[in-house]
């Protein structure tokens, strides 16, 4: 609609472009990470079980969120970076890039220890942490240095894998009690409106979408698919909080801290039991986009921002979130990054309105010069 | 060159280093009962059963081993069994877990807080208390099974298929912790050649304060659960009648206000009648009329016993305080345990009879 | 790096050359004298010349029968002269020394009418030693069409032309090879392929630097995007028929002279699992044969890996009824699962590749001799476990499922980081390294397309036969894959017209 903003646009090589209906699979499989495996936790601390209103209200404001970063792009000329540096300038616009560089890095960051912490707790409590990661970070170097396409494809993969996890939610249905959901909301307002801040916690992710926004062909029409993606998370969020509260009661949800994996452990067939195992082991599949789509993110900010090139960047990161993620331990600590990131998340969450809003004016404010 | 080298060092490095300690399942003793006791000095006495299985030709565990030990704590207890024993425990294929009476009617919390904690442990185990000493009912050695574990398991697993309400740590916990909602467990007695599932205990919290005998358990899981299979043994003219559920529904529902609140328990029962020992009548409509109307009488009144037990010692094993509590926004825990003993609960069983067998 | 210096090696060898082909004839004719089976003589008939010949690879019947006989009877003064009159096809007259050089090789006939001139007619009698078209071996099939490609690129070519009567059939060829100069074919139906494919095939094989081209394996693995890769990005195939087929979808062949395989371009992972007799079986009886050989092909890869997860950290996943047949089949194994698991994979390999190297009726009886003899009396010594020697001997048989040799070569062997991961970390390590295979083909390209295309990029229209093979009646459309000039196979509303009851 403005000549002037689209004549300087960046412009990534058709071969290295992904069709729109990925973004479905890019949005969907990045906010879908360690979180929902252990989050119904948080939202019945306040909102008991009526906390699935939450998640509902959640998924609405995202979509509103959503909403708002493709009117960001449409006419921003690229990504984030270059809407920054139009509305803020070179310098500033270029710090504000990289604090979302930052963020960026702190979710894959937390993905990644949370996830180290899973299998620690539940798996191995002897865990090498260091050889581990090492391995874990070589894995995801690998996959980041086939770009955004091979990383599109992850996240395809996990998709299609994380569909027989969700089969699993049959059986705590089955033990459990279905009587516990009943739709009279007993809580109040602010309660539930507490639970929801907690629930989008976890439901962060979609603003990686101001990154790769100029990697998808026609942009314009991945709107839809994007937000059928926010929508199935929703769903599957819904479908998990509710498969809880029929397995769980409510006391006693408020004490695990993994609910999920727990469910997972009733799952017995004639030549397996004990599925838990298996869950996590598949649970790789479902966080490795979020760590390489974070840890891409992160990494392309730098490129656009100080032209440096990215491989380098990659290596750089993998070796900056390395000794950290050795050095954690501990439930306490990886609890508070996790609130971190998600408090930073939500900051960001809240930006994006502003961001529009700055946007809109400077670009009136352009059009009559 | 110098790239392929570093590759060659760093696999060796992740190979050499990145291994778990780890033994291969038949290096593990492999516990698969643990029953507390009260020991002496305040002490609690574990003991645990470990299969020994045979090697090539027969495939079954022939025998088991049994460790006793006394300890401060459960966790204690693993410590020092593993001080007798060759290979190292694990306790994660544990099926049954066994308290004496003694013990549970002191307070079993300590324990449960360590059986929801440990993520090693199967949410399917089977919990039960023991009339008597656990350690003679895990060393009896029964003829039924190979090991004590395998008839263990086999005996509270087939019994929740019939008349015994379903039981496992998960189902434990989950009334444990809830509001307005307490646990039950099965109460096991030793005899001479097998083990016998004699009841059912209550708990209030971690400490058991009633139990039902045999006789009742049929009553209280039609009040629990729908479920389809089940039998119970019902008086009638002189005689007596087995009666055969082939399809129990039961419906809650709640009335009058939140302070004052009415349960209302509807059990729809289908029954078949294929034994009736001493009754001198032809099978005829009138008569599965007159018993559809005993049968409602006896477990009406069955489950009014029941509900004032569960009233006269506090326990709520049927959840409806946790039922009320998903029903009404304002609820109030306290409030509602200040109230339970006058609490008004009908129970109304409705029966029918649809088959008298192949033979009529 | 190395592929750099190579070149710069090559260099002077190829001045070398350049050098050597700007010598005179009669240089060539010396140094050919070198060897015995060449024939250079004067004939002294009617007409008078000089003849010469490679006896080894020329037709004494065209020799005798066509060329002697005219020179001798008729008086012929000029080349072309020669060139007319002798009664044989595409007879020509040239001075080019490369051009001489090189048919002379093949078995040309090289009349010239003094010893000294440069120019000179060349007769073609070529004498082709082949093998006869017989029945396939590797890919065999129960049905279907029973011929397989041979050595000759000829007979090859004519195997698939006769399949394919048309004039877009498009056969471009090349010689590849230093030393060797192997004829290679590139085909491919024009007005159906994308020019983008044969392109870059033909580019890709121009570009080939290499002394030597045995067999279609070697152009494989020269013209593959990832050379150091595991999984081949060209299929091979020894089937006319598939080779037609793949054509008709717009693929792009290479043939290679003295490979009886031909290669088709671009391919995916998935293709390498299907059979020609998916093709000739109902629909859904192919349907349930993929989805079990694709289950085998899972198996194969995961279920030692597994045995070693489950065995060494995870045997609470292990429910109490298999425990004791588990446990008691271990007791007496001195060694670990890890231990156990690669001697015995690595004893079935081990009878595979001796079965493989030596003659058929021997190599049965190894098999027995491995399978029964080794396998009972492993168990016996208590050296390995019952359970495992069945799993290691169905996911052995699992791989052999694989219609396509090579990459059932593939599978068996990227089990083993699979084992090793199993042993490094459990269910988790397995997790790890399946990411790492995943991520891997969805990095590989064929010939610059996704190699691991139905998956990623999903294309819908490509899943009706990749994992089940819908009806042809389903299929009116080429793989999306090749972006094919035609994408329609036929006309999708007269094959599915719909009839009514009695019409």
């Amino acid at each position: 609609m403005n000549k002037l903003n689209n004549s300087q646009g960046l412009k990534i090589p058709e071969n290295y472009l992904v069709t729109p209906a990925y973004v479905f699979f890019l949005i969907h499989s990045m906010q879908v990470g360690v979180g929902i495996l252990g989050f119904e936790k948080y939202l019945v601390e306040k909102a008991g079980f009526d906390a699935w209103v939450a998640v509902l209200i959640a998924g609405g404001i995202l979509h509103v969120i959503l909403w708002m970063i493709y009117r960001l792009l449409q006419n921003g000329g690229g990504d984030i970076v270059e809407i920054h540096k139009r509305i803020f300038g070179k310098y500033v616009g270029g710090f504000l890039s990289l604090l979302f560089c930052a963020y960026f890095t702190l979710l894959a960051f937390t993905v990644l220890i949370t996830f180290i912490e899973v299998i620690k707790v539940w798996v191995f409590p002897g865990l090498h942490v260091w050889v581990f990661t090492f391995v874990l970070l070589l894995l995801v170097y690998y996959l980041v240095s086939g770009g955004f396409r091979v990383i599109t494809g992850v996240c395809l993969i996990s998709v299609i894998i994380g569909l027989p996890i969700l089969l699993l939610k049959y059986f705590p249905v089955e033990a459990g009690h279905t009587m516990n959901i009943y739709p009279v909301i007993s809580h109040s307002v602010p309660d539930i409106l507490a639970a929801t801040k907690n629930s989008i916690l976890s439901f962060i992710g979609l603003e990686f979408l101001l990154i790769y926004y100029p990697f998808i062909k026609d942009p314009q029409k991945s709107k839809k698919w994007a937000h059928y993606g926010v929508f199935y998370t929703t769903m599957i969020y819904l479908i998990s909080v509710l498969v809880t509260f029929v397995y769980y009661s409510e006391e006693q949800l408020k004490q695990v801290v993994w609910g999920t994996i727990s469910a997972w452990k009733i799952v017995e067939f004639p030549f397996i039991e004990r599925f838990e195992f298996v869950g996590i082991a598949m649970w790789l599949y479902v966080i490795l986009p979020n760590i390489c789509l974070g840890l891409w993110g992160a990494t392309r900010i730098p490129k656009r921002v100080f032209k440096v090139k990215q491989k380098y960047m990659v290596i750089l990161f993998c070796i900056a979130l390395y000794f950290p993620a050795v050095l954690i331990d501990g439930r306490p600590m990886i609890d508070s990054v996790n609130n971190w990131s998600g408090q930073l998340g939500l900051y960001v969450l809240l930006y994006i309105p502003l961001l529009l809003i700055l946007k809109t004016i400077t670009d009136k404010v352009r059009k009559r010069t | 060159m110098k790239k392929q080298w570093l590759f060659l060092m760093m696999v060796s490095v992740v190979l050499l280093n990145g291994c778990m300690p780890s033994r291969s399942v038949e290096e593990n003793a492999i516990v698969q009962i643990v029953g507390y006791d009260v020991g002496e000095e305040e002490r609690i006495q574990g003991t645990v059963s470990i299969p020994q299985y045979g090697k090539s030709e027969d495939k079954q565990a022939a025998s088991e081993l049994y460790l006793t030990v006394e300890a401060d704590s459960t966790k204690d207890v693993e410590v020092e069994i593993q001080k007798q024993s060759s290979r190292p425990i694990s306790i994660g294929k544990l099926a049954v877990t066994l308290y004496s009476k003694e013990l549970a009617e002191n307070d079993l919390a300590d324990f449960i807080d360590v059986l929801s904690r440990d993520p090693r442990l199967s949410r399917n185990m089977f919990l039960g208390v023991v009339e008597g000493s656990s350690k003679d009912l895990i060393e009896g050695g029964y003829t039924q099974d190979e090991t004590t574990s395998k008839h263990l398991q086999g005996l509270i697993e087939n019994n929740t298929l019939y008349n015994f309400p379903s039981t496992s740590l998960h189902d434990f916990l989950y009334a444990y912790y809830a509001q307005g909602m307490d646990s039950f467990l099965p109460l096991l007695k030793k005899h001479e050649t097998f083990v016998e599932l004699s009841g059912v205990g209550f708990f209030k919290r971690g400490v058991l304060v009633a139990e039902i005998p045999d006789s009742a358990i049929f009553t209280f899981k039609m009040l629990k659960e729908n479920f389809i299979k089940g039998m119970q043994e019902i008086p009638f003219e002189g005689g007596v009648i087995m009666m055969e559920n082939i399809g129990s529904n039961v419906d809650y529902s709640l009335s009058g206000p939140t302070d004052n609140p009415q349960f209302d328990i509807k059990v729809k029962l289908k029954a078949e009648v294929n034994e009736m020992s001493g009754i001198k009548r032809d099978a005829s409509p009138e008569l599965a009329k007159e018993m559809e109307e005993k049968f409602a009488e006896f477990f009406n009144k069955e489950g009014k016993e029941l509900i004032s037990l569960f009233k006269e010692k506090g326990v709520d094993p049927l959840g409806l305080g946790n039922f009320a509590k998903t029903r009404r926004g304002d609820f109030d825990l306290t409030q509602w345990r200040d109230n339970y003993s006058e609490l008004e609960v009908n129970v109304k069983v409705d029966v029918e009879i649809t088959e008298y067998g192949i033979f009529s | 790096m190395w592929k750099w210096k190579r070149k710069d090696k090559q260099q002077p060898e190829k001045q070398q050359q350049t050098k050597k082909q700007s010598g005179s004839l009669s240089e060539f004719i010396q140094a050919m004298k070198q060897s015995e089976d060449f024939v250079h003589y004067e004939l002294s008939g009617s007409t008078r010349c000089t003849i010469s010949y490679l006896k080894t690879m020329c037709d004494s019947k065209i020799l005798n029968r066509s060329v002697l006989t005219t020179l001798n009877e008729e008086s012929l003064h000029t080349l072309h002269d020669m060139q007319e009159r002798i009664p044989v096809e595409n007879v020509r007259v040239t001075s080019k020394l490369d051009l001489i050089e090189e048919k002379v090789m093949f078995g040309y006939i090289m009349i010239q009418r003094h010893e000294t001139d440069e120019e000179v007619v060349l007769v073609p009698a070529i004498s082709l030693e082949s093998r006869e078209v017989s029945i396939p071996e590797v890919e065999f099939s129960v049905v279907g069409p029973k011929e397989a490609f041979v050595e000759t690129l000829n007979t090859n070519i004519n195997l698939i032309r006769k399949r394919l009567p048309l004039p877009q059939l498009t056969i471009k060829e090349l010689n590849v090879g230093k030393i060797t100069k192997t004829r290679v074919s590139v085909i491919y139906i024009d007005g159906v392929v994308n020019q983008d494919n044969v392109d870059t095939v033909t580019q890709r094989l121009k570009g080939i630097e290499v002394d030597q081209l045995i067999d279609s394996s070697f152009v494989t693995q020269i013209i593959a995007d990832n050379s150091n890769s595991p999984f081949p990005q060209l299929l091979d195939t020894e089937r006319p028929d598939r080779v037609v087929s793949n054509l008709v979808e717009g693929k792009v062949a290479i043939i290679v002279d003295g490979s009886p395989h031909a290669l088709t371009c671009p391919t995916t992972v998935v293709e390498f699992f299907g059979a020609s007799d998916d093709y000739f079986l109902p629909w859904h009886l192919a349907t349930a044969f993929r989805l079990i050989r694709l289950f085998a092909v899972i198996f194969s890869v995961l279920s030692t890996p597994l045995y070693v997860a489950v065995l060494t950290y995870h045997h609470e996943m292990i429910p109490a009824a298999l425990m004791a047949t588990i446990v008691s089949s271990r007791s007496d194994i001195p060694f670990p699962p890890i231990l156990e698991v690669i001697v015995l994979e690595l004893t079935i390999e081990l009878l595979r590749e001796a079965g493989a190297r030596l003659p058929t009726k021997i190599g049965q009886t190894i098999g027995i001799v491995g399978g029964i003899v080794i396998g009972t009396a492993a168990v016996d010594a208590g050296l390995t476990s019952n359970v495992l020697l069945i799993i290691v001997a169905l996911s052995a048989l699992a791989s052999f499922t694989t219609p396509v040799y090579q990459i059932g070569n593939t599978i068996r062997l990227i089990r083993f980081p699979f084992i090793i991961g199993a042993q490094l970390w459990g269910l988790i390590g397995i997790s790890m390294c399946m990411v790492f295979f995943i991520g891997h083909l969805i990095k590989l390209q064929s010939i610059g397309r996704p190699f691991f295309e139905p998956l990623y990029p999903l294309r819908i229209k490509d899943l009706k036969d990749a994992f089940i093979r819908l009806p042809f009646n389903k299929q009116t459309e080429r793989p999306v894959l090749m972006r094919t000039e035609d994408p329609q196979r036929m006309n999708p509303s007269r094959v599915n017209a719909k009839r009514d009851i009695d019409e």
